[in-house]
């Protein structure tokens, strides 16, 4: 089920104030999203596999976070706000740990990674079903 | 009339191609900023559309580097949610324009594009 970015908002205060616009038929571009989304998690699942070993490994965050910053680009655009808002908190995080004003604990590595769960639950349910899940409560965690 | 996309993501680089070749725009494309300055080596396109996050050379890079060319192509750069701020680093470094890929209205870019390229 879509929700409007308003219902959203009103649940998660770190959210921007953003309208959704009416989108172009993007329904012919459903597979190209499912194949690069893919493409993207699989870096974001390396990138945190590599920081489960190594927290401070610089490669892997900056991997992290471009694959993040990518996917809530191309899931907003194709219309799956839920998705696009996760990757959103994801980036978010990577940004700060990327420029050093948060520090990559186990806890928050643990969130990530459950995040990321939920994410790839998402994508996966977006390429059956051309529907998301409800992601609300574990973005509201990861802010 | 050439067009460089300068944008490491698959998704929206093949989007944006295959959308401005409907409207009869011939199109580059470059994976990251430092393919897209070797690209400018030999081809003089009549406008840039620059996304800011991208690998081995970003978009702020790009601008930075793009400067030391000495063309004058205007530059469109791409924003997305949370970006406010870098639009107008972006703009600061030499970016003409943005426009926001997360809310996607191709009638407002393909707008955006005459205009800069009708103007330069």
């Amino acid at each position: 089920m879509k929700h409007t970015l308003n219902q959203l908002e009103e649940r998660l205060p770190m959210l921007y104030d953003v309208t959704v616009m009416a989108m172009d038929d993007l329904s012919k571009y459903k597979k190209l999203f499912d194949t690069t989304a893919h493409d993207y998690l699989e870096a974001l699942k390396k990138s945190l596999t590599e920081l489960a070993q190594n927290m401070d490994h610089t490669e892997a965050i900056t991997t992290a976070y471009i694959s993040t910053h990518s996917l809530k680009s191309q899931s907003l655009a194709m219309g799956y706000t839920q998705t696009g808002l996760l990757c959103k908190a994801l980036e978010h995080n990577f940004s700060q740990i990327k420029d050093k004003e948060k520090e990559l604990t186990p806890a928050l590595l643990k969130k990530i990674e459950l995040s990321t769960t939920e994410l790839e639950n998402s994508l996966t349910a977006i390429q059956n079903t051309n529907k998301e899940i409800d992601l609300q409560h574990i973005t509201s965690e990861l802010s | 009339m050439l067009i460089l996309i300068v944008e490491d993501d698959t998704f929206f680089q093949k989007f944006y191609a295959e959308k401005l070749t409907e409207q009869g725009f011939t199109v580059l494309t470059a994976n990251n900023g430092k393919e897209g300055i070797e690209k400018l080596k030999t081809e003089t396109p009549n406008l840039i559309l620059l996304d800011l996050i991208m690998p081995e050379m970003d978009g702020f890079e790009f601008l930075q580097a793009f400067t030391k060319t000495k063309k004058h192509i205007p530059i469109l750069v791409f924003s997305t949610l949370g970006q406010e701020e870098d639009i107008q680093k972006a703009k600061d470094l030499g970016a003409t324009d943005y426009v926001n890929k997360s809310f996607f209205d191709f009638p407002v870019l393909l707008e955006k594009i005459k205009n800069l390229v009708h103007n330069t």
